[in-house]
């Protein structure tokens, strides 16, 4: 094999920048390998992770201190290191070893891995070094686009670069299911993907798999309920780890002396004189550790002085950002507090928490409650006044329902749930129960060819004893307003679950296809009803809804056996790399360097990513990854549960298109 | 630059470089006639749904698009060969007939991307035959028509590289640029790393009796990897001498006694009496050198360069083994890796008759060589000696150098050295013999000590007042176990903002005022010393017997020497016989440093910013009896 090596000087930086393709992007994963030249401390052997300009970038790479061989994630900013994470290797390198770098960016994570033999996509790193990006100068440089390349201090003429491979849209040992966001995707026409998605270990192999795509959706409030319209429904007194409560929040009617922010009613919080006492609301929904989330409130005080803020960040309490406090006093006007939580580690739910400081008793006003994604606020009419919902694209967690809604289920913490929680009953006799969630159509794409119109395809993982009778399950739209309402093609008889011969299960099922309008800017209840005949006991669970639009997404099979005939997606938990590749056509590769070979494909949509916006290049896709180790609706009735999540790398490798080649 | 235009595929879905079937843009067989690229895209076919109102029309439901049309005329020449004018066009299309699998990448000049148009279908062509165009030039116009896809393509988003067949040329490898954009970075082709005479930069360092005196053993081979694999690629190739029985082997001195276990004079022994007794290295050098090393013969020396792929600069201290010498090198195909040197400039004739660069050594003791002579022998460097500057006068190497023979000092072992020596002579250095090549070369620089191999780490120097004694080595620690006052410089221990040490007051003074200190800041690695002999300037943290911890300022710009006490004295904990103290030395910002003793928790911060130079020393003052300390556990960073 060839390769790359140096004259001297030997102790010059090498830093190689890939231009030959003219792309910049977003968040990337390189491979590099070397030969370790010598045991000469100060060479550096890895990529760049991220790079602006020639004194803005982010790098991995090996090195090693005269004792000790160390892999390395640094920060630079404007010419100068601004953070370093350095963490020592097991046992030092020796001349002549040939060493894997991999760095990789995703949001403000950046990541490096060192290995000692050809990795796989899911392979353990002998070691690995993680940094947050939390300084302003260091985010801005993975918040623009930007190339990766290699970076390479030889120090000795045995030094040598042996090969280098970028990846953008690699997601690294995942627990699916998972939505994520391919950020810039280019081309002006509709972009070819082929999807790698790489599986490994796990009790139970990853039969199943559905894969969803859609433009991410516009900014969007995960506070369901920040505007107080209809009541104060979600909002909770007090917090194990955020403050003590206050002593009611209550939705109070504005007048022309002490109007809402937005729209009729707001929320008057009666604070005890107790420091630190407030109210929360809970949101289920992932929050992706290096991804920053915004909260805003606006607050107004009512009686008594004090300063009014917010905590805002993980159930644990372990990771959160408190907002600069409002001085709050009767007679001022609305004021608007905003901070920003980066999580340094994945969070199902978030807290944010209102409270006043000091143990002065005073109620204050609150209204137009938003948390969102990112930076930039939705400007939608709905969640900008403090009325979230959730696109009908991605995973909604079963507990993420409207408990106004809420009928039968109750929200239960189980670990073998996703996030934590879900709902669950025990039956006992004949019996429904019933959860509605709020959700903004407009929020996702039209159908082509369906103006106004998206059509979604819902998948839900439910838990189910053998000895429920007739369990069914109804799906259905309605305005929030009220309005006709939209059913499946079950129509409002439903769907009848397929139970197990025996014991307790988790299973997924495909529930059906609801069409939803994507014109209205308003918000829509998705209900799940579910119901149970006489003699039934035990326990029937939700766990959580996929939505896919039906039109964007590629399924293995459902409603078949899992026999010898179904074309499995994994067939066991070694690693395994199957590629879809965008003709929905399959590829295996069993391990590095054998395959691939021709393999079942998956149903569906070919793999065409949306054309972007007239005008744009660039587009934010979000890509939906569900793994299961059962054939939903599978028709046997047998014992075997639904493992709660399957650890795989995913990768969507991207061949953009566009409209014309330009005529001279 | 021109637009690219090429016939391509694109493999493994375009995440390797394109494979070029034809370049329809090489402006030697295939020149566009410009202006001449046309695309048509293809007519849509909707499919709609008929409203039955009056006035209804169609709505939309699908639409398919045709193949579009891609065209450029193409002007096909043959140079002077009509022949081969008229194949290349059938060249081209024959490449069309078969198009599965096929793309046109079209990169119109100055873009950064391509765009490739697959082909669907074979190509329209008509060769516009004009016989004066063809007389004349041997050229004739093709207008080509590709089917191409409704859409563009572009290069995919992941790409792979592992240069495996790849030729690689000298300068950035296509596609990458350095740093600051620009497409140069001198990477030359091959896999082979012989390192010959000519890669060798500029001011280079020559690990001085096979790796570096100063840190390995005097002419052991064993020093030669150690000393490479810490950056020193340009090494002694021995100081070469016959045996009574003829073989050439490697001793600087005549006979065994300095630096083996034997006795005896080289040139009165056989090989084999050579070879028995042991390079005992671990008595006076350090005790981690304890391997069973053998005076090595110049054969030993010669495999293990080509080995390692070393450049190095063996010596004739033989004449009779120069001609021996010479074919050796020759056998072991060294012949453009090897400087040949001799302190007698007829011994250098069979090396520069084979070819070899060659190198005439001066001391200057009984004169300096005429440049004349130098000339005649086709001599391409002088490696003087730099302690001799009264012989070796500037213009007299300007001369030399300007006679286009190049300098080559010896011995130097610090890189201020080099430095002074750079602008003592005014001419550059081309390279020059250092007994610890890798410190005033390669920049050695490590955050941790290994004294645990119990062998020196490169850069440890004495101070030029330490009286000649620069310390032991014991595995584990470095011991300054003498009487008096002593500091060596930690040359690999280059600090930016801290340095933390432990350090074992192995025997009291009977004064308690006594101390042991760590000097930082230092600019240079010039040597330290906490007196008025100090050539550099440095902060100075000592902890003395008592316990009395200060931080002071030595000047050695100032008169005397000035020593500015900046902080303290601070009470900490007072020192046992045998005791252990960790002194911690920070620049805090670049306004402010702070000495801590870690074991008690004491510390002194003082406002300065004079002084951040990396370089370390640590050092001892006492009076008799003696304090002797030892020094282990050393963290950079």
């Amino acid at each position: 094999m060839s390769r790359l090596v140096a004259s001297a000087p030997f102790t010059a930086e090498r830093r190689l920048i890939f231009t030959g393709r003219g792309y910049v992007s977003r968040d990337m994963s390189q491979l590099a390998s070397f030969v370790w030249g010598s045991s000469q401390p100060g060479q550096a052997a890895g990529v760049v992770i991220h790079e602006l300009d020639a004194q803005n970038y982010v790098r991995a790479y090996l090195t090693d201190d005269g004792t000790s061989s160390r892999i390395v994630v640094q920060s630079i900013v404007a010419g100068a290191v601004v953070q370093t994470v350095s963490t020592a290797l097991s046992s030092r390198l020796a001349s002549g070893q040939t060493v894997w770098v991999d760095g990789r960016a995703e949001g403000y994570v950046c990541t490096a891995d060192v290995f000692l033999g050809q990795p796989g996509p899911s392979t353990a790193a002998a070691q690995t070094s993680e940094l947050l990006l939390s300084a302003s100068g260091e985010r801005a440089i993975v918040d623009s686009p930007g190339r990766g390349g290699i970076y390479w201090i030889p120090m000795h003429p045995n030094s040598a670069v042996l090969s280098w491979s970028l990846k953008p849209y690699t997601f690294t040992r995942r627990a699916l299911p998972e939505a994520q966001t391919l950020r810039n995707v280019p081309g002006t026409a509709t972009p070819l993907m082929d999807l790698e998605v790489t599986t490994s270990g796990g009790a139970a192999a990853p039969i199943f798999a559905l894969l969803s795509w859609g433009r991410e959706p516009a900014p969007f409030n995960w506070v369901w309920n920040g505007d107080f319209e209809d009541d104060t429904s979600g909002w909770i007194l007090g917090s194990a780890f955020y403050g003590a409560a206050a002593t009611s929040i209550n939705r109070i009617l504005g007048t022309a002396a002490a109007p809402a922010k937005f729209g009729q009613a707001f929320a008057r919080v009666v604070a005890p004189a107790t420091a630190n006492t407030g109210t929360h609301f809970k949101i289920y929904r992932r929050f992706r550790k290096g991804v920053t989330y915004t909260a805003t409130i606006w607050v107004r005080g009512n009686t008594g002085s004090d300063t009014v803020f917010f905590s805002f960040g993980n159930e644990a309490g372990s990771s959160f950002i408190d907002a600069a406090g409002l001085a709050v006093t009767p007679g001022t006007g609305w004021t608007t507090v905003t901070a920003q939580w980066t999580p340094t580690a994945d969070s199902d739910v978030a807290f944010l928490f209102v409270k006043h400081s000091t143990a002065t008793a005073i109620t204050f006003d609150i209204d137009v409650i938003q948390v969102y994604k990112g930076t930039v606020a939705p400007t939608a009419g709905l969640h900008a006044q403090g009325k979230g919902a959730q696109p009908p694209q991605g995973i909604i967690k079963a507990e993420s329902q409207r408990p106004a809604d809420l009928s039968g289920w109750a929200i239960t913490a189980d670990a073998n749930y996703l996030g934590g929680y879900g709902l669950k009953i025990t039956t006992a006799g004949a019996g429904t129960a019933a959860a509605a969630w709020l959700i903004d159509p407009s929020l996702v794409d039209d159908d082509e060819y369906v103006p106004g119109e998206v059509h979604v395809e819902v998948w839900c993982v439910y838990e189910l004893a053998a000895t429920v009778v007739s369990p069914r399950l109804v799906l259905s739209a309605t305005p929030e307003a009220g309005g006709p309402v939209r059913y499946t093609g079950d129509g409002s008889t439903g769907k009848a679950l397929v139970k197990p011969s025996s014991g307790t299960v988790k299973r997924l099922a495909r529930v059906g296809v609801i069409r939803l309008p994507t014109a209205d800017l308003a918000r829509w209840k998705l209900k799940l009803a579910a119901s149970w005949a006489a003699g039934s006991t035990g326990l029937l669970g939700m766990d959580a809804l996929f939505l896919a639009p039906s039109r964007r997404r590629a399924a293995s099979p459902s409603g078949k056996a899992n026999d010898a005939s179904y074309p499995r997606f994994a067939p066991s938990t070694a690693e395994i790399t199957r590629r879809i590749l965008s003709d929905l056509r399959g590829q295996t590769t069993k391990e590095p360097g054998v395959g691939p070979y021709a393999d079942a494909g998956l149903g569906g949509s070919v793999l065409e990513l949306p054309a972007p916006p007239a005008g744009a290049q660039l587009q934010d896709i979000e890509l939906l990854a569900k793994l299961s180790s059962l054939a939903p609706d599978d028709p046997s009735s047998d014992t075997t549960t639904e493992q709660l999540a399957h650890t795989a790398t995913v990768h969507a490798a991207i061949v953009p298109r566009y409209y014309l080649a330009r005529p001279s | 630059m021109a637009d690219r235009i090429r016939l391509v595929q694109l493999p493994d879905g375009g995440r390797r470089r394109p494979i070029v079937l034809l370049d329809l843009a090489d402006g030697v067989n295939y020149v566009p006639t410009r202006d001449t690229w046309k695309y048509t895209p293809g007519p849509k076919r909707a499919s709609s749904v008929v409203s039955d109102r009056r006035w209804g029309g169609t709505r939309e439901t699908g639409a398919a698009h045709d193949n579009a049309i891609a065209e450029r005329t193409l002007n096909v020449r043959g140079g002077t060969d009509p022949n081969l004018a008229f194949a290349n066009v059938e060249t081209l299309v024959q490449h069309t007939e078969d198009y599965h699998g096929k793309y046109i990448e079209w990169r119109p000049e100055g873009a950064a991307r391509s765009v490739y148009m697959e082909l669907r279908g074979t190509a329209s062509w008509g060769p516009d035959y004009k016989w004066a165009q063809f007389a004349g030039a041997r050229s004739l116009e093709v207008p080509i028509q590709f089917p191409v896809a409704p859409l563009g393509r572009g290069d995919a988003l992941d790409y792979s590289e592992d240069w495996t067949g790849a030729t690689i040329a000298a300068g950035t490898p296509d596609g990458y640029t350095d740093r600051a954009g620009n497409p140069t970075l001198l990477l030359p082709a091959g896999a082979s790393r012989q390192l010959v005479v000519a890669d060798i930069p500029a001011g280079w360092s020559m690990g001085h009796r096979l790796g570096g005196a100063n840190v390995a053993p005097d002419n052991a081979l064993e020093s030669m990897p150690w000393a490479f694999d810490r950056g020193a690629f340009m090494l002694d190739g021995g100081d070469i001498r016959l045996t009574s029985d003829g073989a050439m082997v490697s001793m600087h001195d005549s006979t065994l006694d300095r630096t083996t276990d034997g006795t005896g004079a080289i040139a009165a022994l056989t090989l084999a009496q050579v070879k028995t007794p042991r390079i005992d290295a671990d008595t006076w050098l350090a005790p981690g050198w304890n391997g069973t090393y053998r005076v090595p013969t110049f054969d030993e020396i010669l495999t293990q360069a080509t080995a390692l792929g070393a450049v190095i600069t063996p010596e004739v201290k033989d004449p009779a083994a120069a001609a021996s010498m010479v074919a050796a090198i020759t056998a072991h195909g060294m012949t453009n890796s090897v400087i040949f040197q001799s302190f007698l400039i007829a011994d250098l004739a069979p090396a520069e008759a084979a070819g070899m660069k060659t190198c005439l050594l001066s001391d200057g003791t009984a004169g300096v060589p005429t440049v004349a002579s130098m000339q005649a022998a086709g001599v391409d460097y002088l490696a003087y000696s730099s302690a001799n500057p009264g012989a070796f006068t500037a213009a007299y190497l300007q001369s030399v150098y300007d006679a286009g023979i190049k300098l080559a000092p010896w011995t130097i072992t610090r890189i201020s050295e080099v430095t002074d020596e750079q602008t003592r002579v005014g001419r550059p250095l081309a390279w020059f013999a250092s007994d610890d090549p890798m410190h005033t070369s390669a920049a050695y620089t490590a955050l941790r000590d290994t004294w645990a191999d119990g062998r020196w780490m490169p850069g440890m120097r004495l101070s030029a007042a330490s009286s000649g004694y620069r310390g032991a080595m014991a595995f584990g620690k470095y011991q300054l176990a003498l009487t008096g006052t002593y500091w060596t410089m930690l040359g690999w221990a280059r600090m930016s903002s801290s340095f933390q040490i432990d350090i074992r007051y192995d025997q009291l003074a009977t004064d308690t005022t006594r101390w042991v200190g760590v000097a930082f800041g230092a600019a240079t690695d010039r040597s330290f010393h906490d007196g008025t002999t100090s050539q550099e300037s440095a902060y100075l943290a000592l902890l003395r017997e008592s316990g009395s911890m200060s931080l002071f300022k030595r000047d050695s710009q100032a008169a005397g020497g000035a020593s500015t006490l900046l902080g303290g004295p601070q009470g900490t904990a007072a020192i046992a016989a045998g005791g252990s103290a960790t002194l911690k030395v920070e620049f805090l910002s670049s306004t402010q440093v702070k000495v801590t003793r870690v074991d008690t928790g004491h510390s002194i911060t003082v406002t300065d910013s004079s002084l951040r130079g990396p370089f370390v020393h640590v050092g001892k003052a006492d009076s008799t009896p003696g304090l002797l300390a030892s020094f282990s556990n050393a963290i950079v960073a």
